[in-house]
């Protein structure tokens, strides 16, 4: 079993689509929350959608990894949409008490899209 | 599915941050094959991933034992590590209020809230060692 914490980061129209492709340890985590806020800032997009649907585990340090990206991408003036999370993810979260700050969680990447227009033409 | 024996045991040592991936995809596995659902298997890994981790920020590195108990009804997580040791336990893991912790305390909080048992001994200088075990719901049990 070799994971090794990959990570794409994809231009969606006016959107930025992030996807850990496996298991992150966490420098692999830090090294993917600056990446991805560097990219936020430098493309200019006004919202971010990150996939989580491939995250097996969100303990407490990835769910506040997810967090601090969220609130910092949110003071760069994006919105953060959460999709594809896994629910017995979703289930261990609710139960160890994580939250995962300013995000919008949306089941899947049309909700996300358009949930993300709707937010920039209301602008 | 992998075949079980009755008695088994399993080690990884936790030096480095993969190590935690390492320990957690192990713990995952062993559920897996004991007949635990995906939702606990998940309590499970997550458990293994906060207790790990602070082995390895906390304790400067330790060691996870695996094993299956009472004949494959349960599963026991053992980390252990020789670090400083926790010598405010009271404060960062609260009896009273167990929704809560700060800091390490939200880990072991949360860590313990997920499993069915879970024990935490702690000597200055001596270090730190949780035991934690989940047992299969009785109608898996064979």
């Amino acid at each position: 079993m070799e994971e090794r914490g990959r990570a794409s980061i994809l231009k969606i129209e006016d959107f930025l689509l992030a996807t850990p492709e496996e298991a992150m340890h966490d420098l692999a985590a830090i090294q993917f929350k600056d990446d991805l806020l560097g990219r936020v800032k430098e493309a200019k997009v006004n919202g971010l959608i990150l996939d989580l649907g491939r995250i097996d585990v969100v303990d407490s340090f990835m769910g506040r990894t997810i967090g601090e990206i969220a609130n910092s991408a949110a003071l760069l003036g994006a919105e953060v949409v959460v999709i594809g999370l896994r629910p017995e993810v979703a289930i261990t979260m609710v139960e160890m008490g994580i939250s995962l700050g300013q995000v919008h969680p949306l089941l899947n990447l049309d909700l996300a899209l358009e949930f993300l227009r709707n937010r920039s033409r209301g602008e | 599915m992998i075949r079980l024996s009755d008695e088994e045991f399993v080690e990884v040592e936790i030096q480095e941050d993969f190590d935690i991936i390492k320990a957690r995809a192990r713990a995952r596995v062993l559920a897996e094959a004991l007949g635990f659902g995906i939702v606990d298997q998940t309590r499970i890994a997550t458990a293994v991933s906060e207790i790990a981790r602070n082995a390895l920020i906390h304790g400067g590195g330790g060691k996870m034992t695996l094993r299956t108990v009472k004949h494959k009804k349960g599963l026991e997580i053992v980390i252990v590590d020789q670090g400083p040791g926790i010598p405010n336990l009271d404060r960062v893991m609260p009896e009273s209020y167990p929704r809560r912790g700060v800091g390490l305390g939200l880990g072991l909080a949360g860590a313990r809230r997920l499993m069915d048992d879970f024990y935490i001994e702690s000597k200055p200088g001596v270090g730190t060692k949780v035991t934690m075990r989940k047992w299969l719901p009785s109608e898996v049990r064979r």
